[in-house]
């Protein structure tokens, strides 16, 4: 595990933001971080960020605790976090990407062609010599993002990463996103309020309520939904692994959505589908769940569920 | 009496303007190495009894120049208790004047600039690898239209500064005679001419500083 | 008809008011410089000439320099300074009528006790500024104001053929207290009015180690500005002024006159019979 946090409490003013006893993070991993407002969520990112202490507990990069002065700042190298409130240093877009290179003692020919790549990847080429401070809300968000993607880092952090980017431009920064964490090993941790960025993005959603985790299994639900022989069906595609294997308690159609119940802990997950109406009963009826745990090919039915 | 250009060509009058600009400035670059670290401290530090360093700052930005320029000339004189190092009526007392007239200001200005600046400038820096100073400096690139702004504040008062200078300094003629000691004394002795030429110089040499740093502000490429 | 002739009567009654009281309140402007005002000689002799004459005199202590120049651009009535040469120019330049010395004090040099230059004792004045200019370590304070003592200072190193040489000459521009201030700090000589240097000696390591030489006089005179370049000026009151200094009475009154039991002002007017 590249990023490991155990037995974390922090508190503010006596009021518990965070508590988590065991969240690790794997290479290559995306990790959708869910839940209401003030769950704890953007607390919890500092915390793994390097960028708040914890009162209790401890954050292990590469299965080594990070304590004391020097290390903090030694793994904050290869931890990174975008905040999300879009921020631009005061200075060009070019020197706002050069940043972090900067700081590592790159040369200077070499920082230019990363910082031309990531700035490219995120639509921002045209942009370079601008006052970053000029640009819009989403430009900034996407520019702070090239900022930490241009640093290869082991683990990304990003805090509503498209909150501010224009609709158009949502799918482009999370191709990359998902392109980094395949093709670097990123492990990525991404707080979002949208449900269906954490589907298309997330091998795994943690939800956060009051400060507390409850793991949701490796990947929501992507599948489809069908009526065959008078029964109502979700073909699930990818591997199911709940924290127990075999949480699935039920699925209940919802008013336009498939509200998902696992295990115990985890209260509910909410899948929202399209054609939901169309196909299936009235709400409130029960399902059943055939082809779980088994693997699809391409889905049947496009944007079911992805 | 001497036509303007003859006295701009004289000797003292280059003797004056190099003396005052040379005091000045290094009396503007110490202060701000002490000053700006100092603002900084104290914007990005919590410690008790902050609010009270805080309102003693400010109270000694309206400290009159001649009460320093008095309480260093009771410690430089024959009867002070650095009377050994014999500072009294040398440039060096004059920059030892000017120093902690511009210290207070230069902290205030500093202080409030980088107070200023949205914390998540510090936290970007940090998480994208920077080391502690080199968040700092961060924190003070962002800050450096308010710091540069107080530094300016800093040589302005001290280049205009007549008071401790003509205590401390003696305004001895090619030796601790700066623009404003000779500015006074001209006009003491009637020599309005020359008063207005310094007077000229003096703010040509205000205007040069300015556009200096404004241009260097406008322009600068590095954060 | 009958207001309108109530609030022309109004009016001229009031103008006669201002009118008279301007007659009332006569002012004379007066340019000194800083040794007489500070002495403490001119709020003793001005009150007894305003009591008996009905003149209020409004006195600019400054600088020689300063005080000639005030005169010259007519912002003054009557000057009193003590620089011949300066004032004889200022006569021949018509800017002043009337001149008339009227007292003296006189000049000392005056240097640290330990007196490294070996002052004391010199036959006479030329022979003391020659120790101080040919010592090499002692230094020497000059007032470098353009001020009456100033000019004394320059005239009395003509005569002896030159002032010391670069650093060991220090033109500070500035007044005599300071001067005698900066003497005693730095262990240097100067040259001062007695009336300054008696009433600050009591701070000062500073003694008096030349004095007496008739080249040391320090005349005061008094001139009124030149009505016909000024004829605005109060030359009337001036003249006043200057009789009342040169008469029995005011030359009594400076002969009397004493800071610390010690006499700072010879009255010169009136020849000794």
């Amino acid at each position: 595990m590249i990023l490991r946090a155990k037995n974390i409490v922090k508190s503010f003013s006596g009021v518990m933001a965070v508590k988590a006893d065991e969240l690790g993070f794997e290479r290559g991993e995306i990790t959708a971080l869910v839940g209401p407002n003030g769950a704890g969520k953007s607390t919890l990112l500092k915390i793994l960020a390097l960028l708040d202490y914890p009162d209790q507990g401890a954050v292990f990069l590469n299965e080594k605790p990070i304590q004391g002065h020097g290390s903090w700042f030694k793994a904050r190298k290869k931890i990174t976090m975008v905040d999300q409130k879009p921020f631009a240093f005061n200075g060009s877009v070019n020197q706002n990407a050069a940043y972090g290179l900067k700081l590592r003692g790159l040369s200077a020919t070499e920082i230019q062609k990363r910082v031309d790549g990531a700035l490219c990847l995120f639509g921002l080429e045209g942009f370079q010599k601008r006052r970053a401070r000029t640009l819009s809300g989403g430009e900034i968000q996407r520019l702070a993002i090239a900022r930490a993607v241009v640093l290869e880092p082991d683990v990304l952090i990003l805090d509503e990463p498209t909150a501010h980017v224009d609709e158009g431009k949502v799918r482009r920064v999370e191709e990359v996103i998902r392109d980094l964490s395949r093709e670097k090993g990123t492990a990525v941790i991404i707080a979002t309020h949208d449900q269906d960025q954490a589907v298309r993005l997330a091998s795994r959603t943690i939800r956060m309520e009051r400060g507390t985790l409850l793991d949701c299994g490796s990947r929501v639900l992507a599948g489809k939904l069908t009526r065959r022989d008078g029964g109502l069906y979700l073909e699930v595609e990818g591997n199911w692994t709940g924290p127990d294997k075999t949480s699935i308690c039920s699925l209940k159609l919802g008013d336009g959505e498939i509200i998902v119940t696992m295990g115990s802990e985890c209260p509910q997950t909410r899948v929202t589908i399209p054609n939901v109406r169309e196909v299936g009963p009235a709400p409130g009826e029960e399902v059943t769940v055939e082809s779980l745990g088994r693997t699809a090919a391409e889905p049947e039915v496009e944007e079911d569920v992805r | 009496m001497d036509s303007p250009l003859e006295i701009v060509r004289g000797a003292e009058v280059a003797e004056i303007t190099w003396l005052s600009f040379r005091v000045s400035l290094s009396a503007t670059a110490i202060a701000s190495a002490m000053a700006v670290p100092a603002g900084l401290v104290l914007s990005s530090k919590d410690f008790p009894g902050k609010g009270k360093v805080v309102t003693i700052l400010n109270t000694l930005l309206s400290l009159p120049t001649v009460t320093i320029g008095l309480l260093l000339y009771l410690v430089l004189s024959k009867s002070g208790p650095l009377s050994g190092l014999s500072l009294l009526y040398t440039p060096t007392a004059i920059i030892i004047g000017q120093v902690v007239l511009a210290l207070p200001i230069i902290t205030a200005l500093t202080y409030a600039a980088v107070d200023g600046v949205d914390e998540r400038v510090r936290y970007t820096a940090l998480t994208l690898g920077a080391g502690r100073w080199q968040a700092a400096w961060a924190v003070l690139a962002e800050a450096r239209t308010g710091i540069m702004a107080g530094v300016v504040a800093g040589f302005g008062r001290v280049i205009s500064e007549v008071g401790s200078v003509q205590m401390l300094g003696g305004n001895i003629k090619g030796y601790t005679r700066t623009f404003t000691t000779a500015i006074a004394l001209d006009t003491s002795r009637g020599d309005f001419m020359r008063s207005v030429v310094l007077a000229i110089i003096l703010l040509a040499v205000a205007l040069l500083v300015n556009a200096v740093v404004h241009r260097t502000l406008s322009s600068k490429k590095n954060k | 008809m009958k207001k309108s002739t109530a609030v022309i009567a109004a009016l001229i009654c009031l103008s006669a008011l201002f009118s008279a009281s301007a007659d009332k309140e006569r002012v004379l402007r007066l340019a000194t410089t800083t040794s007489t005002q500070n002495s403490g000689l001119l709020d003793d002799l001005l009150p007894r000439f305003e009591k008996s004459h009905g003149v209020k005199v409004h006195v600019i202590a400054v600088g020689t320099g300063k005080a000639l120049k005030l005169g010259e651009n007519g912002d003054v009535d009557l000057v009193m300074v003590h620089a011949p040469a300066a004032e004889m120019d200022f006569m021949d330049s018509d800017f002043g009528v009337n001149r008339r010395p009227f007292m003296k004090n006189d000049f000392i040099l005056v240097g640290p006790s330990s007196d490294p230059a070996g002052l004391k004792g010199s036959a006479n004045l030329a022979e003391a500024l020659a120790k101080i200019k040919k010592s090499e370590t002692a230094q020497f304070i000059s007032r470098g104001d353009d001020s009456g003592t100033h000019k004394k200072e320059l005239e009395l190193w003509e005569k002896a053929g030159g002032k010391p040489s670069g650093g060991n000459y220090l033109e500070i521009g500035q007044g005599m207290g300071a001067a005698l201030r900066m003497a005693d700090e730095k262990d240097a000589y100067t040259l001062s009015d007695r009336g300054t240097y008696l009433a600050m000696k009591d701070q000062m390591d500073l003694a008096i180690l030349f004095e007496g030489d008739a080249g040391l006089d320090n005349p005061y005179a008094v001139i009124a500005v030149n009505p016909a370049r000024y004829p605005d000026s109060n030359y009337m009151d001036a003249m006043l002024l200057i009789a009342w200094l040169t008469s029995p009475e005011g030359q009594k009154a400076i002969g009397d006159f004493r800071v610390g039991g010690e006499l700072l002002f010879h009255p010169t007017a009136i020849p000794a019979k």
